[in-house]
């Protein structure tokens, strides 16, 4: 039996556990006077003394909180909340001084995962139909106030992964042809955007203009063409019914299952109502099931709960190393379309012979090996081109930050760390942000 | 009906209670759509950016069942956990924060629900029922009007609005109270009783307030109609004082049904405030209780709720007790 309590913890770094509230609200940490021989030590003297974790309670005293300077950094606020705050308090600055605003640099990226082992999602032409058939500008728009970066591929567009996926598939994606002769990618989702948020009122400084248009909206997303959808579904008999719907091909209604998050992770969930939104606009009968983490886990691992999810954890692509996140291909993870055992891999329910054999070929492949890269690219390709998975965003990580007793935080145009005070680069924020003397 | 016959009746109905409660306790997290392994797995593999193996996944996912009891048939899962808690009064380890024990976890939150939530109930109560009782009794009065309106003014508003509110107004635009509470840890002293008690009020000024209302209608609507009962005139006819008639004749006949609500509502107190929790950032019983239902934590949902049941049910016991002892006329059924 383990009679280790996990506390305090036990660390290597120059801070070490001074008090913690037993309920969980908050940790205060404090400097070593050895600081110096701890892990870290070579990377100079950490300025803060102390450092407090504290749940500040719901979003809206968070943000009170915060226009109160009663604290320095904040995890994951609306972009609403944040637009709020820095109205009300000049002190407080977003990742960027302009559009998205947020950190985009998260290896996860939002998607819709689709179980492809359920009819009718086991056809690519009704997945490119929803993928068609989703207005991203007006998701984007309504449910991150356009404060997003998009992505087709089924990965983050990183400046790591960028060039190594996004850079050398951008014309494959220009060229990627349906069946009927369709082409479904819009390189101009970026400009396009823009040119909508300034019609909306946003003040063009605010925008990005020339190549910042890609890096911050990305390279391009799917055309909104619900006629194309239409199409789409049609071409496999299925069509609207009497109700505006479209139905199954026998007739009967389709009612899509969509599960998004609850209030645990309302980003998420602003961007679930909003595809389900659009979806409905272009005649698809929507279900959108809210969940708590705990179901959302399982309907994520149950074969026979799954039909569509968002999803963010299973297409996390940091590097040139793929198999991170992708090595769970495998013909062995692959359960009955019915099954209520919960799934150890494969997450996205792939069943494509092509993927699984690429990535037991590339297990014999030293990572740094031009094959292994070509190898990944293949994979995005695959998944692309039937639809496997519909990306949809990079994950906007808001974290803004109060610079009325700190300053030097990591931003958009000091990015001398990753700006995510619970990751081990806060290590290297806490030994470069300088003191006020604002007491 | 003999006195033993009385209690031994109430007390058997006491002990079936409990044991359906505990029985439907053990059914409803298994009926839920979660499982806690998943939960678990999913934690660490959101922790780890979706890098586990889905080896490393499978071993893991069959440690966790053996390690959370959760291998082997329902019924035998049913009596190994009748067995803990009735005898052992021990519910096990958390799942989600393996290895605290509930038990441990209970102890800790409850200090504070019980602090927050039982002052403020018995403050809103007697409040309550001293206005409701002066709003009633001097109905005919300009001023009752008033009183009633308090009361009408505050029980329709929701709490979360109730709360808010008073958040921006004592925290905000005029920063008296703290807007998130820091309580301190360690030994106590005066010190950190005064700033136990200054970070608590806020949450306490909205349940008081939350409270208030129920009871000046509910009052004042019991104390109108004992007035007019012949007993009170027939008291006036005699003489009594107004303050004779309105705390003997009246608050003691309007008092039965509102001594019934003020013991529910104590047993209700071991469920938490959870809005208030969630809201204040306050440390307490229905925040644990919310972060294991929706992480499917069964251990700690059979412990918090056995316990809000027992309270529940003791409290139910206490006042079938002493309704004799405050109305004489069950005594003599």
């Amino acid at each position: 039996m383990v009679t280790f309590q996990n506390t305090n913890a036990v660390t290597l770094g120059p801070y070490k556990i001074k008090e913690f509230d037993p309920n969980g609200a908050w940790q205060l940490w404090e400097l070593r006077e050895d600081w110096e021989r701890s892990g870290w030590g070579n990377l100079g003297q950490p300025k803060p003394k102390f450092v407090l974790y504290k749940d500040f309670g719901a979003e809206e005293t968070r943000a009170l909180a915060f226009v109160q300077n009663q604290y320095d950094v904040d995890t994951f606020m609306s972009p609403d909340s944040i637009q709020a705050a820095k109205g009300r308090n000049p002190n407080i600055e977003s990742f960027s001084p302009t559009f998205p605003y947020h950190d985009m640099n998260d290896a996860c990226s939002y998607g819709v995962y689709i179980n492809l082992q359920k009819a009718p999602y086991d056809k690519p032409e009704v997945r490119w139909a929803l993928a068609l058939a989703l207005n991203m500008q007006q998701v984007g728009i309504s449910s991150m106030s356009g404060q997003f970066k998009a992505g087709a591929l089924p990965l983050a567009d990183t400046p790591i992964t960028g060039p190594l996926y996004y850079e050398p598939l951008q014309s494959w994606l220009e060229e990627l042809t349906l069946a009927d002769g369709y082409k479904p990618y819009n390189t101009n989702f970026g400009a396009e955007l823009s040119d909508a948020l300034a019609a909306q009122g946003v003040d063009a400084s605010q925008l990005p203009t020339g190549d910042a248009v890609e890096k911050g909206f990305g390279m391009g997303w799917w055309k909104h063409d619900p006629a194309q959808a239409a199409k789409l579904l049609e071409s496999v008999g299925m069509k609207k019914g009497a109700d505006g719907f479209f139905a199954l091909e026998d007739g009967s209604p389709w009612v899509i299952e969509f599960v998004i998050p609850g209030d645990w992770n309302k980003v998420i969930q602003r961007i679930g109502f909003s595809i389900a939104d659009s979806w409905r606009q272009a005649g698809f009968n929507i279900n959108t099931r809210q969940v708590d983490n705990g179901e959302w886990t399982t309907v994520q691992n149950t074969n026979a709960r799954n039909e569509l999810m968002i999803n963010w954890g299973q297409s996390c692509t940091y590097n040139v190393n793929w198999q991170n996140s992708w090595r769970q291909f495998d013909a062995k993870y692959v359960l009955p379309v019915d099954s209520t055992d919960a799934l150890n891999g494969n997450i996205m329910r792939v069943t494509d012979q092509r993927i699984f054999d690429i990535v037991a070929d590339s297990a014999q492949l030293p990572t740094d090996d031009p094959q292994f890269l070509a190898n990944g690219q293949d994979i995005a390709k695959y998944l692309t081109e039937d639809m496997q998975m519909i990306n949809l965003m990079n994950i906007p990580t808001t974290i803004p930050t109060n610079k009325t007793y700190w300053t030097n935080f990591p931003k958009q145009d000091n990015f001398y760390a990753a700006p995510y005070t619970w990751w081990s680069s806060f290590k290297k924020t806490v030994v470069s942000i300088e003191p006020t003397g604002q007491q | 009906m003999g006195v033993l016959a009385y209690v031994a009746k109430r007390f058997g109905l006491y002990l079936a209670v409990l044991f359906i409660g505990l029985t439907i306790t053990f059914m409803l997290p298994r009926l839920m759509p979660i499982n806690p392994v998943d939960g678990y797995i999913g934690q660490i593999q959101s922790r780890a950016n979706g890098t586990l193996t889905p080896e490393a996944i499978e071993e893991m996912r069959a440690n966790l069942e053996v390690l959370y009891g959760l291998k082997g048939d329902i019924l035998t899962q049913y009596f190994s956990y009748l067995k803990r808690v009735v005898i052992d009064f021990d519910f096990g380890p958390s799942f989600t924060y393996y290895p605290t024990e509930v038990s441990t976890m209970i102890v800790t939150a409850l200090p504070w629900t019980l602090g927050l939530l039982l002052t403020s109930t018995m403050i809103a109560w007697l409040l309550g029922n001293m206005v409701g009782l002066v709003a009633g009794y001097f109905h005919k009065h300009k001023a009752a009007s008033v009183l009633e309106f308090v009361g009408i003014l505050l029980y329709p508003i929701p709490y979360y609005i109730l709360a808010v509110t008073v958040l921006l107004l004592l925290a905000y635009i005029f920063p008296i109270f703290p807007l998130s509470p820091t309580f301190p840890v360690g030994e106590m002293t005066w010190a950190k009783v005064g700033m136990i008690i200054y970070n608590s009020l806020l949450p306490a000024i909205t349940l008081v307030l939350a409270g208030f209302g129920w009871n000046i209608l509910s009052m004042k609507a019991l104390a109108v109609a004992t007035t007019e009962e012949p007993y009170v005139t027939y008291a006036r006819l005699k003489g009594a004082s107004n303050w004779t008639r309105m705390t003997r004749y009246v608050f003691r006949n309007a008092l039965l049904p509102q001594v019934t609500a003020l013991a529910l509502s104590l047993g209700m107190i071991f469920n938490g405030a959870l809005l208030t929790e969630i809201i204040f950032s306050y440390p307490g019983i229905g925040l644990i209780m919310r972060t294991a239902a929706t992480g499917g934590d069964y251990n700690v949902l059979y412990g918090a709720i056995t316990l809000s049941i027992l309270a529940v049910a003791t409290a139910g016991l206490v006042i079938d007790l002493i309704y004799p002892l405050l109305d004489p006329r069950i005594r003599t059924k």
